[in-house]
């Protein structure tokens, strides 16, 4: 079992008689990359600043390194934040910025030097350190902020969308290097973010948050491909929703009323399902061709099942030959590979 | 636990702050209803004092001359300068820098050398000193007011809208008069508010440029300290409160009205 | 390439015209003219005597003249001291309220602004007397065994000053703290700095912008209120304003009150610029 360096015990959190975080509990582990994914409003943010001080649980205990961090200001905490803005100071060179926690511990002279120039040169900006803010680019900002935070060696790092401001290919290159100074620093990273395929890529593992709950956590791997609720099958990736019912371990479709025996909801992934133009093999629907569309790297076909719900495939054969609108299709697809969302009136 | 005392603290000192801007006004409009003279000793609510000073034909005569005066320069003041915060938001053109230049030297400058420099303007022109005088010498100085306020309405102002209505046909003018006018309004109001209260309680350019028959209430109130205080005084100064309250209360709720 | 006839833009014109003669007519003109008779003379018989010389200006080089030059600079110094020192937690403590009730407390502060500036000096002659409120107040509770002498002095002055101008510095600094982004101090917190380092190392220096304007607005007017000085000074405090007053009122020497007064514009401006230059400077400041 790996060391835990913060709980998060039953937070509760409200405002304004507005509850925003609702019996959250985490664990973290010491060196690991967590991620709390989910839309606007569903916590996260609020989550990561009652961690590092800025907001206090309505009911609820949070300990770092196991002792109660309750009634401990923010600049006493052992946790140091990445800011979604920054919030470089503004009248303060690259260096000072990243010196300021240092100063004030009243480090030595020499050895602030020395760390900041190391830090400097890790995060890929030696020479930078008299320039001013207004004089960096997105990019570079990203990274005096992270210097800055992470000079001090905390315990844990808090990091609050911190790549929603750079453009694409700038994020993808961000991503990497963060997840390399995160195994370099040996720090937990709790990252906050509401795009699926960063987390996706960085974590090792993911808290889904909506509506200030926590719906799933696990690895990116459980997450995606055992989404344990609607919210999550439906949040991360594209997922297919469908209710079904089996007859004779077949699965048919009809307008299943999900009170009836033997119903289910079932989520799919567009990239499993696999279809055959004539014939029924194994577990799977029937489907008509809706919209058959090409989208440079794979095709996405649109079709509907007998009870008008839409089942999206994608498909990556890009040299198949083309289908018609309204052809009749048997889509199927392996039984491990489809996950039960809720079980009708009696479980199958 | 910081976080209460400060909240305590701050709330005290706010307070405290509050009551040394407010405590002199109290006292005068308290005492002006003092029976006896003194302004400590209270001896009982009585009107007479105001009775005075609405008998006494000078203040009477100088509240007259304060307030044409400030409609006067209040009207002028506010058409030059809306109009020309209009010009020199829209327009780049010669010399525009250098009118900026001297709307922005009225309000660097102590007012007194406004004062002194129209003194000796209006008497090297051989001007007889009088309300002619006083209102030139207050639209002059109400101006850079009502051209901010209007400039300020100005910078929000989605200019695509004129276009739009030039687009349809409207002329220049039409479209000022139908589209920008109504928009900018409520800085309009806020400015000619803003100057009626300042032209109204003018002190320094007052003493400068105005004449022995054109006695403005401020000089009054001046004369009559000179001379040693009196209940009159406080009751003048009220009455001076309440004109200059009212006038920007009145347009506050113009403005409210108008933007709803 | 055709050459474009220019067309009359009549709403140019319309527009532009009133504003710029008036500045010209009213403003510039009479500035100018400030400026030449301030190299006039005056004639034994009160004209002003059109040769240019510079005697106006020689005779203020004299220990007289330094004296109320000086006197009058500090006085508006120390005021605006005392404004910024006593506005600025206030501009503070405003800006950390709740947003609604921001705007009421601002126009709270502005409200005696918009009362004549005599009546605020009279409240405060009434307060100070030595038969005033303050010293009955004290007596009472036998605090003092005689009456204090407050008015008429320099501390008077003092009180009036910074009385008047107070909106002054109080708007642009709250504006200032307002507009400064929150996340700054959050992020010297996270980085381990107590409140009062915070204070210093991140808010004083990003509100200077405020801190210089509302100086400039309370320092510059405080050299020019030769009304203050004159009732609650009670002659004992003479100042620039209370000289250049003089000169154009009473003893009639035009030429000599213009000297003055540009004299005094060009002592004010070099000292808006210097603190300008100074606190205002975007270099990489070493904030500790």
């Amino acid at each position: 079992m790996a060391e835990v360096i913060l709980e998060l015990n039953n937070l509760y959190k409200s405002f304004d008689n507005q509850e925003v975080v609702h019996n959250l509990s985490i664990k973290v582990e010491k060196g690991e990359f967590i991620t709390l994914l989910g839309p606007s409003g569903c916590g996260k943010t609020t989550t990561l600043r009652m961690i590092a001080g800025f907001e206090n649980p309505s009911k609820g205990r949070i300990f770092l390194e196991g002792e109660s961090v309750e009634g401990i200001e923010p600049n006493k905490r052992n946790v140091n934040t990445v800011f979604q803005n920054y919030a470089l100071f503004p009248h303060m060179n690259v260096y000072n910025n990243i010196a300021y926690s240092l100063k004030i511990k009243k480090v030595n002279k020499e050895e602030i030097k020395k760390r900041v120039y190391d830090i400097l040169e890790m995060v890929q900006l030696k020479g930078y350190g008299k320039r001013m803010p207004d004089q960096l680019s997105g990019g570079q900002r990203q990274r005096v902020a992270i210097a800055r935070a992470l000079i001090n060696n905390p315990k844990v790092l808090l990091l609050d969308e911190p790549l929603g401001a750079l453009d694409l290919k700038l994020r993808k290159q961000m991503q990497q290097e963060l997840k390399n100074l995160q195994k370099k620093f040996n720090i937990s990273f709790i990252y906050v973010t509401h795009d699926q395929e960063e987390a996706l890529n960085m974590s090792d593992r993911i808290a889904v948050m909506n509506k200030g709950m926590i719906e799933q956590i696990g690895t990116p791997r459980e997450i995606y491909e055992r989404p344990e609720t609607r919210f999550v099958a439906s949040f991360i990736g594209e997922a297919n929703i469908i209710d079904a019912k089996y007859i004779n371990d077949e699965l048919t479709l009809t307008n299943v009323d999900l009170k009836e025996e033997n119903s289910i909801t079932f989520s799919i992934r567009p990239e499993d399902i696999k279809f055959a133009l004539e014939g029924q093999k194994g577990l799977g629907l029937e489907v008509t061709v809706k919209e058959y569309n090409y989208v440079g790297n794979m095709i996405k076909i649109v079709t509907l099942l007998d009870s008008g719900q839409e089942l999206l495939i994608y498909l990556y054969d890009k040299k198949a030959e083309k289908l018609q609108l309204g052809t009749k299709l048997w889509a199927y697809w392996d039984k491990e590979v489809m996950t039960i969302l809720d079980k009708g009136a009696k479980s199958v | 636990m910081g976080n209460r005392i400060i909240k305590i603290f701050s709330k005290f000192y706010m307070l405290l702050i509050f009551t040394f801007l407010y405590f002199p006004i109290f006292i005068i409009v308290i005492y002006s209803f003092n029976a006896s003279k003194s302004n400590v000793l209270w001896t009982g609510f009585t009107m007479d004092w105001y009775k005075k000073l609405l008998e006494d034909e000078n203040v009477i005569i100088a509240l007259q001359n304060s307030l044409k005066i400030a409609f006067s320069s209040t009207i002028i003041s506010s058409i030059i300068g809306t109009t020309g915060a209009v010009a020199m938001y829209k327009y780049n053109f010669r010399g525009k820098k250098g009118i900026d230049l001297l709307l922005y030297i009225q309000i660097i400058i102590p007012e007194i050398i406004m004062g002194v420099s129209l003194l000796n303007y209006f008497s090297v022109l051989n001007m007889e000193f009088g309300l002619f005088t006083l209102i030139l010498a207050h639209t002059t100085f109400c101006i850079p007011f009502v051209y901010i306020l209007v400039k300020a309405r100005l910078a929000g102002f989605n200019s695509s809208i004129e276009e739009a209505a030039l687009d349809l046909g409207a002329g220049k003018f039409t479209v000022f008069r139908t589209v920008t006018f109504p928009l900018i309004l409520p800085g309009i109001i806020s400015g000619a508010a803003l100057a009626f209260a300042i032209s109204f309680d003018d002190v320094i350019i007052n003493f400068f440029v105005s004449g022995p028959e054109s006695t403005t209430l401020p000089i009054k109130i001046f004369s009559m300290l000179r001379f040693g205080l009196s209940p009159e005084i406080n009751a003048l100064c009220s009455i001076m409160l309440i004109i200059t309250l009212f006038v920007l209360m009145a347009s506050q709720s113009i403005r409210i009205k108008k933007q709803n | 390439m055709f050459k474009k006839i220019k067309k009359l833009d009549i709403f140019k014109i319309v527009f532009i015209y009133p504003l710029a003669l008036w500045m010209v007519i009213f403003v510039a003109i009479p500035l100018i003219y400030i400026i030449v008779i301030s190299f006039a003379q005056r004639s034994a018989s009160g004209e002003i005597v059109y040769s240019f010389n510079l005697r106006n200006y020689t005779t203020m080089i004299s220990p007289l003249y330094f004296k109320v030059f000086f006197d009058s600079i500090s006085l508006a110094f120390v005021s605006t001291l005392l404004a910024l020192l006593f506005g600025y937690p206030f501009a503070y403590f405003i800006a950390k309220v709740k947003k609604r009730w921001r705007v009421i407390l601002l126009l709270l502060v502005v409200i005696p602004f918009w009362t004549n500036s005599l009546i605020r000096i009279y409240g405060w002659m009434i307060l100070l007397r030595t038969e005033g409120i303050i010293n009955h107040f004290l007596l009472a509770i036998k605090l003092i065994h005689e009456p204090i002498k407050m008015l008429y002095s320099y501390g008077a002055v003092l009180v009036g000053m910074v009385y008047m101008l107070f909106p002054f510095m109080v708007l642009p600094l709250y504006n200032s703290i307002e507009k400064m982004d929150k996340s700054l101090t959050e992020a010297s917190k996270d980085l381990g700095a107590s409140r009062w380092k915070c204070f210093f190392t991140i808010t004083l220096p990003l509100t200077m912008p405020g801190i210089v304007a509302g100086s400039i607005l309370v320092f510059v007017p405080s050299i020019g209120l030769f009304f203050i000085p004159d009732l609650m000074g009670g002659g004992t405090v003479m100042l620039i304003g209370n000289l250049i007053r003089n000169q154009f009122l009473q003893a009639r020497n035009w030429p000599f009150g213009a000297a003055l007064s540009i004299v005094m514009i060009f002592v004010a401006l070099l000292l808006i610029g210097v603190a300008t230059k100074l606190l205002g400077k975007k270099v990489d400041l070493e904030v500790f």
